[in-house]
């Protein structure tokens, strides 16, 4: 008897209806086919086609226990980038992370729903509600997280990262400056 | 064919008007055929700063209405003759301007001069909107002060949102005139410098106007301060219209200041 051992990648997918799961399969198939999937849920005549023409190998009674067993979350990269100049007047609102890489200019606005990193200097408002906020220490900006206003005399480094954890806001500064490819 | 400049500041009163006129002039007496255009309807000062108030008798909106051609309109500058004034009209406002009279006009303008200078009113209303959608190019003009560089600023943004060429997704060029630099409050710290400017507009610098006591009285006299051989912001503005003609004119600090006591404490060194 010969046992080989190639590797094992899992990824186990629920399928709630056919066609987000096609489209999500079309989205991420080029690192999916090195995979194999643990399909749970119901498959149809024209998944299976489709796992047939793409030949990708998949199962339905996969059983790795629960010390192994990870829940990998994949979460559809949703990041907006801005590198052009916030200028005053502007009123920018974004539902997805932020990452500005240009000055946000006196008189800007800018309203961000999920995480912001900002690489240059605020002299703006900003408002961010997310869970995390990377920013350049600017004493003429008025930085509004999750609600709170932060005091500008606490920034003090020329990076500041700014975490959210639930119930509290914890600003730390870093000591060496990111290098921004 | 022609380069169209709006000359803008967002902010009322840093001397748009005055840069309109003197560039005019600097660049007609560098040889080329030069337009100036006041879109401030309603408020025409152009034509006084001139010195060509009592000869208005056809303005842009007659122009725009047919109901003079553009030859009639034009007005030959006293102080040169390849210098032409389009004045605005002084009885209408700004609601008589109408997108496609406007485009008519400055077409028309373009095909006759090399050089057509617009006059922006203040503000970043339909008449400031009206004067920068056709233009090639934009010169902003700002006082070293913050509300001047944030009102800049927002006529910028709007430049960059509704100008023809953006929608065109061409460049649109803007060049920076800083004006009225005091050199004794820049060197005590109390004022902008240039670098601060420019680091927050993040546009071409095309030159630095020191304050200067002559442009009061050129304006009321109606002769350009480029005109006066003594003036130090006439010859800032001379070394302006060389940049635009295309000629490298190297930038002067003009933000250096020497203070009378030590002008004598120097020239005591050689005595």
């Amino acid at each position: 008897m010969k046992v080989k051992q190639y590797s094992v990648k899992v990824f186990e997918i629920t399928i709630d209806s056919q066609s987000a799961f096609l489209t999500f399969m079309d989205k991420n198939i080029v690192m999916l086919k090195h995979y194999l999937i643990y399909l749970r849920g119901e498959i149809t005549p024209a998944i299976q086609e489709y796992f047939q023409k793409n030949d990708i190998t998949y199962t339905t009674n996969l059983n790795v226990g629960n010390k192994t067993h990870q829940e990998l979350v994949l979460k559809q990269s949703d990041l907006k980038i801005i590198d052009t100049r916030i200028r005053s007047g502007q009123d920018i609102k974004v539902q997805s992370d932020l990452l500005v890489l240009n000055r946000i200019n006196s008189g800007a606005k800018l309203q961000v729903e999920g995480n912001l990193i900002v690489t240059d200097t605020i002299d703006g408002m900003i408002f961010c509600n997310g869970d995390f906020m990377l920013v350049k220490t600017s004493p003429k900006a008025m930085i509004v997280f999750n609600g709170v206003e932060i005091d500008g005399s606490l920034l003090k480094n020329k990076f500041n990262k700014i975490i959210f954890n639930g119930d509290e806001i914890i600003i730390s500064p870093i000591e060496k400056e990111p290098k921004w490819a | 064919m022609g380069i169209v400049y709006a000359i803008i500041s967002g902010k009322g009163g840093v001397g748009k008007t005055t840069t309109a006129a003197n560039l005019g002039i600097g660049i007609a007496q560098e040889g080329k055929k030069v337009a100036l255009v006041d879109f401030d309807l309603g408020q025409r000062n152009l034509d006084l700063m001139l010195g060509l108030e009592n000869r208005v008798i056809f303005d842009m909106v007659h122009v725009m209405d047919d109901e003079a051609g553009l030859k009639q309109a034009l007005i030959k500058s006293k102080h040169n003759e390849n210098l032409y004034l389009l004045a605005a009209s002084q009885t209408k406002d700004k609601s008589v301007l109408v997108q496609e009279k406007v485009k008519k006009l400055i077409t028309s303008l373009r095909e006759e001069f090399d050089y057509v200078i617009l006059d922006a009113p203040a503000g970043i209303e339909s008449g400031f909107e009206h004067t920068i959608m056709y233009a090639d190019a934009t010169i902003v003009v700002v006082n070293p002060e913050v509300s001047s560089i944030r009102d800049a600023d927002k006529a910028i943004g709007i430049v960059d949102a509704k100008c023809q060429r953006a929608k065109d997704n061409k460049p649109v060029q803007k060049f920076l005139v800083i004006n009225r630099i005091n050199p004794a409050m820049v060197t005590s710290g109390d004022m902008l410098d240039s670098k601060d400017i420019l680091e927050i507009l993040d546009i071409d610098l095309l030159g630095k106007i020191p304050e200067d006591k002559l442009i009061v009285e050129s304006s009321n006299t109606g002769k350009p301060v480029i005109l006066n051989e003594k003036s130090i912001a006439g010859a800032a503005y001379k070394r302006i219209s060389k940049r635009l003609c295309g000629e490298s004119v190297p930038f002067q600090d003009v933000e250096l200041f020497i203070s009378p006591s030590l002008m004598v404490k120097i020239k005591s060194l050689f005595q």
